[in-house]
């Protein structure tokens, strides 16, 4: 609890030293949420339906989709790969606390305020352009929906270690972050809902651990799945969690023994 | 007057090099970086494909085809300027670290050497391979006779003009609030809107795509012309918001570089 009060501290006090730098990241996050409702509202201006979603579901989609992306995707997990390329990581390593715990207590900060900021993002967004949002299902749904969330948010952390792990084999960890970004970003469902795609691509993304992240809560929470294929494939994603935790466990052991804190 | 045009083509040509040559001995994170940025591009293709094609109507002169050829001419002006302006992405950490006071004195242009020295080879590859595809998709779909290709051109510079506008201002926003790289993701995220054509929106956002933020316009005309949509008066426009917006920068730039404190040094 400690290390968890101490990063919040820390990350508070790193926002409140660059304000501007705060105010238009969160500037940006709103404005993501208007250019998509415009882009939308021109869509369906000319058609009552795309694909399996009339307007009311896709703007239901984007918003909803908004949050659990601020949610899932907020991560700080890649500041080890920095650690790890200037030699820093010596430090940590030799600290009375793991330096994983730390990285997770700044990872939950992360996500605590992202959010925080996204509950007031998206409330003020549907009261200002009078969206209808109705969420409705079963006690059963619920919590097959939030065991996706939570296989996505962990599935994602495991990913992004994997490849910041990759910093004790190179020192440009940034082109495999940029490529692994663009990827899971496209094929997650982040930006649009992937059976929007022409059938045999979407069977292809679909089978991607990508569409965990955000797509597959999002059928859930939609109801555009039956309850039985979604603790399918839920259960599928939490396979797909212990591979990427087996590879970064793996990673991890296997680079602390190639580890020489060269940076320093 | 000639003789400094040469001058910085021939520093730019040197500092383009460099920047080649720095990509090419990073071939391993190059070819992942270019391989990103092509499937970024490709999967936009896909999402907007994907929706457009469901459309069953032509919106006010607007087809798939129309709709594919805004989407080629949108993403090469964007990879253009990002391959020319690049160095913007960087001019936060010269301003924070005070490696800006080096630029300054030294006998070039300092708004030269903060936008135009940082050449991206691999947004140049993007580019080409989307110049490619426009020429080859301008050809198959529309009949276009040497006027229009001239017209087009002209409006081209016109809209790069008002890219190099957007990066000068901020640049110059940079040196007094330190910051950047937001700035431009808010003006990567308000291009988006002008990813689809700007006939598709409401009055009130085509006349704040045109005006306020004109990212709108400086996609449709130079589109609008190669369809036949194209009217004098969008032309009269462009111009003028590209000229107006172009001079705007540039003040903005020498009143900020008045205001630089070299504090960070």
């Amino acid at each position: 609890m400690k290390t968890f009060l101490t990063a919040c501290k820390l990350t508070v006090s790193e926002y409140l030293s660059y304000r501007t730098n705060f105010i238009l990241w969160r500037l940006r996050n709103f404005l993501y949420l208007f250019l998509y409702y415009n882009f939308w509202s021109a869509v369906y201006t000319y058609q009552k339906q795309i694909g399996n979603y009339n307007k009311q579901e896709i703007f239901f989609y984007f918003i909803v989709s908004f949050f659990l992306s601020d949610l899932v995707f907020s991560s700080k997990v890649f500041k080890l790969a920095a650690y790890i390329n200037s030699g820093l990581l010596s430090k940590y390593l030799i600290y009375p606390v793991s330096v994983f715990k730390l990285v997770v207590a700044e990872e939950l900060v992360d996500k605590a305020f992202n959010v925080i900021f996204s509950i007031v993002e998206v409330m003020l967004f549907v009261y200002l352009f009078k969206i209808q949002i109705f969420i409705e299902f079963s006690f059963y749904y619920l919590i097959i929906f939030l065991l996706a969330l939570i296989s996505g948010i962990l599935l994602y952390f495991f990913i992004n270690l994997s490849i910041s792990l990759l910093g004790f084999w190179t020192n440009s960890v940034w082109a495999p972050r940029f490529i692994s970004f663009i990827v899971i970003q496209g094929f997650s469902g982040a930006f649009f809902p992937l059976d929007i795609l022409p059938d045999f691509l979407y069977r292809v993304v679909n089978a991607l651990p990508f569409s965990v992240l955000i797509y597959l809560p999002m059928q859930i929470i939609q109801n555009k799945i039956n309850f039985d294929l979604a603790v399918t494939k839920v259960a599928i994603a939490f396979v797909w969690v212990f591979l990427f935790y087996a590879l970064s466990s793996f990673m991890w052991k296997k680079g602390l023994k190639n580890y020489s804190a060269y940076g320093l | 007057m000639i003789r400094t045009v040469v001058f910085y083509l021939k520093l730019w040509w040197s500092f383009a090099q460099k920047s080649f040559s720095t990509s090419f001995y990073n071939r391993f994170s190059s070819i992942l970086f270019l391989i990103g940025k092509l499937a970024r591009t490709i999967i936009a293709f896909t999402f907007f494909f994907s929706v457009f094609s469901r459309l069953n109507t032509n919106v006010n002169g607007y087809g798939l085809n129309e709709i594919i050829l805004y989407f080629l001419v949108y993403n090469t002006l964007v990879t253009l300027s990002e391959f020319l302006f690049r160095s913007v992405f960087e001019f936060r950490s010269k301003v924070i670290s005070g490696s800006l006071d080096q630029v300054l004195t030294k006998p070039v242009s300092p708004l030269f050497s903060c936008l135009l020295t940082g050449a991206d080879p691999l947004d140049l590859l993007v580019a080409v391979l989307l110049i490619s595809a426009l020429a080859v998709f301008i050809f198959l779909n529309f009949s276009v006779n040497s006027y229009i290709l001239l017209l087009f051109f002209v409006c081209f510079i016109l809209a790069m003009m008002f890219q190099a506008a957007f990066f000068i201002s901020v640049m110059a926003f940079g040196i007094i609030f330190f910051e950047v790289d937001h700035l431009i993701g808010i003006y990567r995220d308000i291009q988006f809107m002008a990813e689809i054509p700007l006939r598709f929106y409401k009055p009130v956002f085509q006349f704040i795509l045109t005006y306020v933020v004109p990212v709108g316009i400086i996609v449709a005309v130079p589109v609008e012309v190669l369809i036949g949509l194209f009217s004098l008066q969008n032309i009269i426009v462009l111009t003028v918001v590209s000229f107006f917006y172009f001079g705007l920068s540039l003040l903005f730039w020498r009143y900020a570089l008045k205001k630089y404190s070299s504090a960070s040094s």
